[in-house]
Formats: structure tokens, sequence, C-alpha cells
């Protein structure tokens, strides 16, 4: 009965807190988590506190979590290669995608260079004995990724949505490009892994981006032959999500970067699907559907972890410190070789974004790929600070409206 | 062509996967394809006349025997399997229409349904089978219950057929329960405080299900209610299924409002369905069916003619004073779920095991395959029927076959 009670004191909680947000209005940086998803984190925390008391129950919805996980993890990498639509890309200057490409690859380098230098931090004060150069490179590429729609608040103003197609490093191709890098470079980073299929034994480099590329083209080949088959929205999007459940699955099973997979996926469908429109909308609302679940469970995975607050808090502030410089120095530097103009608020703006659910994503890809132990604490970080960039107003530039 | 194109895909590629590493599997990969396949073939067999519901039975008891699911990866999909089951129990709860039973008189019809079903099988059983009371009595029930869930997926623009359906069913269940609280516990005042934990439940639901705005918040909460009940489901040691259609008829009691909200749950619900149905299909041994005694053959058919006879003497009582249709009263007899979940508690585990699954086997054949199949062509001539019955409008005249012998098409 205790048991039962406490999840009807999450809801009455839950409840009230629906209803003070209903009569009164939120303040930025509070509209700004919510938006963010992230406040469903303390809810997946006190659930899985909860069901830690049964250790039958905690099994069982231990399955389930991880199975969620991998299916959510490729659906976040296909809504990313959503973003690499080459018809839509070719309506912007060239150069400005050459500058946000070159910020996402200063920002990654430099990332990748500081994590490595912090490898005693993580192994000795954090515990995390994973393949360095893996965790390098996945903390350098979610320090390139940012919140996706991308929705801002600057300071004395309410939470908007800036415009980026033509503005300087605005974030079009950002996230797509980090996940490009991490495409291109996983199979080098992620050490001497050998992975068995079936008859086969991939050992080199050559064969794991095979493996990857024919998985992501297979996801993408299905999801085009869906979305042409099926008239109906709402089959489209079952059908479709039981298709990403069927293939995340395995990827799970197999230690394969779900992420990859669902990148190359998003790639291939949305330049080849003759319903971009329609599968743009259909698998937006899905998304929808799907983030705050993430969040939920990424909330219950983290709360029966032994993880130490101060220590965790440092390294997310040392992170968050290293990541703003990178990206704000990246954007100088590429500013000056493309020759864009880009004033000192752009800069800080820029440098300021805060992370978004692709990067916690990134994160979690670590837990499922198994690769050392305590990287529930990277996952923390991560969220601590994709939480704690959400509450930081940018400075306003010229010819922002509101 | 390209519906059975992702078919043969989505199975291959679980295929090939399993056949190299089966315990390298989680089970939500048996969860993507106990969605695509069904809702696949079902989309493409959809102007067949087909009862939508067969198609999941069929490819799980296919799934089974060809060994396209590694029992162990399988057993481990159970408690997905359970979600799906709490949100289809709770939105098929929500649609119990309180108003449309007492308007149309089905209240009546379901107690001359349920008792003309019930009451001849178990008298058979106990009499000609010796069979004891309790075994008999369950089994007479068993047969009175309908299969709402199969209603859900062949016809689900009916909502007369849902509404008599589910009466049936609950009606049925509920007997059951009560019968078996009284048998099993003797101190019944131990039950108040789980139905006041329950009545709690029901209140909150009601309120949260309330203010739902939002088709994407509405969808994530109701993944967290389904949640929940499947929590307490797992927790009180009772079928989600059963929980959540007694908690979603509970909110629909409390608050038509609320129980409009939950009834947004039917986009998922219909999928969902096909989980559930390939699922207990594929769980299925069929090779029980070959270790039937003569006993149990009897019991078979019995228990097959007194369903048929029984609905059908239901169902043309309901015909008669509730105005149901042919096609709604025939919904009533298949039934599949309820037989999964609670026949193997007529025969309990231990040495009638096997028997246990040959009996579900060939009462879900029967019954719901079987059965529909055979009722498909008479319910298609019925309509055919009836749409010549319907009179034409005023001076519209009717066409004269053409000199072929063809009929002029319009």
């Amino acid at each position: 009965m205790q048991f039962i009670a406490s999840f009807y004191v999450i809801y009455a909680i839950c409840l009230i807190c629906r209803n003070l947000f209903v009569r009164r209005k939120l303040a930025a940086p509070l509209d700004s988590l919510r938006t963010s998803h992230l406040h469903f984190v303390p809810i997946g925390l006190a659930v899985g506190f909860i069901l830690s008391m049964e250790n039958d129950l905690a099994a069982i919805v231990g399955d389930i979590k991880e199975g969620l996980l991998g299916v959510i993890l490729v659906w976040f990498g296909i809504v990313t290669g959503l973003r690499f639509d080459f018809r839509r890309l070719g309506r912007r200057a060239s150069r400005l995608h050459v500058l946000e490409g070159l910020q996402v690859l200063g920002t990654a380098a430099l990332v990748f260079f500081l994590a490595l230098l912090w490898r005693p931090v993580l192994r000795y004060q954090m515990g995390i004995a994973a393949e360095p150069a893996l965790v390098a490179l996945l903390l350098a590429t979610l320090a390139t990724t940012l919140r996706m729609p991308d929705r801002v608040f600057y300071v004395r103003s309410d939470l908007s949505t800036p415009h980026v197609e033509n503005a300087p490093a605005g974030p079009l191709i950002t996230n797509a490009a980090g996940m490009t890098l991490l495409t291109v470079l996983y199979p080098y980073c992620a050490g001497g892994t050998v992975l068995e299929l079936g008859p086969l034994m991939l050992v080199s480099t050559g064969s794991f981006w095979a493996l990857y590329a024919c998985v992501g083209v297979l996801l993408g080949l299905l999801l085009t032959l869906i979305f042409s088959t099926f008239e109906d929205d709402v089959l489209c999007a079952i059908i479709a999500t039981g298709t990403v459940a069927t293939v995340g699955g395995l990827c799970a099973g197999k230690a394969i970067p779900g992420v990859v997979v669902g990148f190359i996926s998003g790639v291939w469908f949305i330049n080849t699907t003759t319903r971009r429109r329609d599968a743009l909308e259909i698998l937006e609302k899905t998304t929808g559907i799907l983030q705050p679940v993430f969040f939920l469970v990424m909330g219950s995975l983290l709360v029966t972890q032994n993880l130490t607050v101060l220590r965790l808090t440092a390294f997310t502030l040392l992170f968050l410190v290293a990541r703003s410089l990178a990206r704000g120095i990246s954007l100088a530097v590429a500013a000056r070789v493309t020759r864009c103009p880009v004033s000192l608020t752009d800069i800080i703006g820029s440098a300021l974004r805060p992370l978004g659910t692709l990067s916690v994503a990134l994160a979690a890809q670590l837990l499922l790929l198994d690769s050392g132990p305590n990287l529930y604490a990277l996952t923390a970080v991560v969220m601590i600070a994709a939480a704690i960039g959400q509450v930081i107003p940018l400075p306003k530039p010229r010819d922002a409206v509101g | 062509m390209r519906r059975f194109l992702i078919c043969a895909i989505v199975c291959a590629v679980v295929w090939g996967a399993q056949h190299h590493f089966p315990e390298a599997i989680p089970p939500v990969a048996y969860v993507g394809l106990m969605l695509v396949v069904p809702m696949t073939l079902a989309n493409a067999l959809t102007g067949s006349r087909v009862p939508a519901h067969v198609i999941p039975l069929l490819l799980g008891f296919l799934a089974g025997g060809s060994g396209l699911r590694h029992a162990g990866a399988f057993i481990a999909a159970a408690p997905f399997a359970e979600l799906a089951q709490a949100w289809v129990g709770l939105y098929l709860g929500a649609c119990f229409s309180y108003h449309r039973i007492l308007s149309k008189n089905l209240g009546a019809a379901t107690l001359l349904s349920l008792g003309a079903t019930s009451v001849p099988a178990a008298l058979a059983l106990f009499l000609f089978l010796e069979l004891s009371a309790v075994q008999a009595i369950r089994l007479g029930l068993l047969a009175a219950m309908s299969g709402p869930i199969f209603t859900l997926i062949s016809q689900p623009d009916r909502r007369e057929a849902l509404s008599f359906s589910l009466l049936v069913t609950m009606l049925g269940l509920s007997c059951w329960f009560v019968a078996d609280l009284i048998v099993s516990t003797p101190d019944l005042y131990r039950v108040i405080p789980s139905i006041l934990v329950w009545m709690v439940g029901v209140e909150l639901i009601a309120r949260i299900a309330h203010t739902v705005r939002t088709g994407q918040g509405g969808q994530v909460l109701f993944g967290a209610i389904v949640a929940t009940l499947f929590v307490c489901a797992h927790v009180m040691h009772i079928s989600p299924l059963f929980l959540a259609l007694v908690t979603g008829a509970g909110v629909t009691a409390r608050s038509g409002r609320s129980g409009q909200s939950l009834r947004a749950m039917e986009p998922l619900a219909v999928p969902l369905s096909h989980i559930v149905l390939v699922y207990f299909a594929a769980g299925l041994d069929l090779s029980g069916l070959l270790g039937l005694s003569a006993l149990h053959w009897k019991i078979l058919v019995i228990y097959a003619a007194a369903m048929l006879f029984g609905k059908t003497a239901g169902g043309l009582t309901a015909a008669r004073y509730a105005g149901l249709f042919l096609r709604d009263w025939s919904q009533t007899l298949p039934q599949g779920v309820v037989v999964f979940i609670l026949l193997p508690e007529v025969f309990p585990p231990g040495s009638e095991q096997a028997i246990g699954d040959g009996l579900t086997a060939g009462v879900v054949l029967t019954c719901g395959i079987v059965i529909p199949l055979l009722a498909a062509p008479v319910l298609f001539m019925s309509d055919r029927m009836d749409r010549r019955r319907v009179p034409k409008p005023m001076g519209q005249e009717e066409k004269k076959p053409s000199a072929s012998g063809m009929a002029n098409t319009p």
C-alpha cells in the first residue's frame, strides 16, 4: 500500500504544480527549462527512487528502460539526420555553412584535446575508466551540439525562437555536423573492439563503417518505403516507430551506436522521400512524445547510482567553461577565415547556447555501449550542464525581436 | 507489394539476428516486429473482408511454430506486452458508456446472453463430463465472455458492438472475480483497503485526465498512467488488463469528461492490441492440441457449442430488445484474450499444464479464428441484404440490368 501511495503523492504534486503553472506565468528561465523537458528528470528521479524499493519490479522496469533508451537514441539520431536536407541547405549562403562547419570542427577539436588532458580527473576523481579517446570524442561531439528547436531567451525578455536561416553561425546544421564528426571518428576512437556478426568477424575500422552505413541505409530505406506506402499519418508514425524499435533493439543488443545508425538513416530518408513535409511533421510529433519519456528514463536510471554531487558540479562547471570558450574562439576564428561579419554579441551568444536533448542522448549512448564503469556520472554531468545552460540569458543582438 | 516487402525485410532482419546471436536480442526488437508486421498486413488486407483480429493471431501462431521467436528473448518481452494490455484495457474501460447501456436495454440483453451461454455450458460440463462444480461454473462463465479487443481491431467504428461486447465481458469478469473472492478469501473485509486505494487512484486519474489539453502531452500522461497501472498490477498480483479495464470504467463513471479525455488513447490502442494478440498467440504451444484426451475434446466441443448457441440466442434477444444489428451482436462471438488469461486458471499449473495449453489453443483456434472466418461471409451477405432493404429516395428509379445480363454499375 505504501508503495502505491508513493506514486499517488507524485501524481498529486504534479497536479498541484500543473495548476500553479496554468494560473501564473513562469519566469523565462523556468519556462526555458520546461520547454526543454528537463523538468521530467526530477519526476524520473522520484519514480526511480520508489521503484528501487521493490527489487523484482526494479529488475523488470530496468529491462523496459534499457529497451526504450535504445529505441529513443535511434530516433534522436534520425531527427538529427533530417537536418541534412540538401535541398533546404542549398537555399542558404554557402559561406554561412562553412562558418558553422568550421565552428563545429574547432569546438570539437579543442574540447577533444581538453578532454584528453582531463583524463586523470575523469579516471581518478569521477571514476570513469572507459576508453579515453571514446569519452573525449563523445564529450567533443556533445559540446558542439545545441538545443533543437532553438529556443533562447535574451536578457530581460521572454523565451523566443530566433530566425536561423540567414543568421551568421545560426544553428542550422550544427547538430548534424557534430553527428557527422561522430559518425566518421567513432570507429577510430572506440578502441580495439571486435564485433561478431554471425559468420563475420568485424575488426577493422572500414568494416565498422560499412556495418553502420548498411544498417543506417536499411533503416532509411524502410522509412522511405513506409512513408510512400501508407497515407494515414498515424499509421505511418506507428509503423515507423515499430521499425525503429526493431532496429534500435538490435543495435542495443550488439553494442552498435544507435544514434549514429539513426543519423545515417535520417539523412538517407529526408533526401529520398517524396513526402518530406508530412514526414517532418509526423516525426516531429512523435519526437515531442519521446523527449519527455527519455528524460523520465534518464532520471530514473540516475537515481540508483552512487554519485557525488560536489564532484559532478565541479566537473560540470569545468566542462561548461571549456565548451563556451571553445565555441567562442572557434567562431571568432571561423569568422575571420570566411570573412563573415560577426559581432562580439554574436560570439558571446553562440558560446552560451545551451546543450540540448541530443547532447544528453550522446552521453546516454555510452551507457548502452557499455564501455566502462561509472558512465552514469558523465551522463549526470551533461544533464546538469544542459540544465544550467537553459537558465543563462543570452546577450540581446541588435536585430533580435522581443 | 510494398507492404509485404516491409514485412519481409523486418522479419528477415530479426530472423537473421536471432539466428546468429539469439541471447543478445533485446525484447524491444520483438515488440517492433509484433507492431509492424500485423499492422502492415492488416492494412494490406483491408478490403478482403477477413476479420482484422485474425491476422495477429495467425501471425502469432506462425511465429511460434516457425521459430521466428527465440523463447528466452520472447519471454523477456512480457513486460512490454503487459504495458500494451494496460493501455488497451484503460481505453476499453473508458469506452464503457453507461448512457448507452441504460438507454438501449443493453443491460437486459447482456444478462440474457450471459445466462443463455454460461448456465447450459456449466450444466453440461458438470452433468455429462463430471467436472468439478467450480471448474464447470468457471468454464461456463468463460464461454459467456466475449472479445472486446477483437471488436476494437475489426470494427473500430461500431460503438454499439463495442459496448455490447464490453458489457458481456465485464459482467462475466465481475461474476468470475466475485465468485473467486468469496471462495478463496476467508475474510472479505481485508479487501476493503485495496478497494479504497483503487478508488483514490480513480479519483486521481480522473482529475489528471481532466487536465489534458494537447495531443502530445496527453499521450505522455496516458503513458505515465498506464505505467503506474502496470506497476500496481504487479504489486497486487493481478492482470494489468483487468485492472486497467476496471479503472477505465471507474474513471468514466466518476467523470464523463475525464472518460472522454481517456478516449484520446484510441490511436495507439489498436496497434497495441495487435501486440497483445501476437504475444499471447506466439506464446501458445499448438502441439498441446495433439496431447488432448477424448474427455478434453468433449470439453472443447461442449464449450464451443454452448458459446455459439448461447451467444446467438443472446444476440437475437439484443437485436429484438436493444435494436442491435447482426454485425453488432455477432461481435460477442469471438473470444481470445480472456481465454489466454483465464483458462489456465481453470486448469491450474501442475499436472494439467499441457492440457490447459492444448485446450487454450483449441478454444482460441475455434472461437477466435474459425468462427469469425465462417461468420465473415454471413455478415457480408447480411450487409448486402440490409443495403437492398433500405428504401430508395423518391424520384430515383431502379436501373434495369443491361442486355448482357451484367448489372449496371454506378
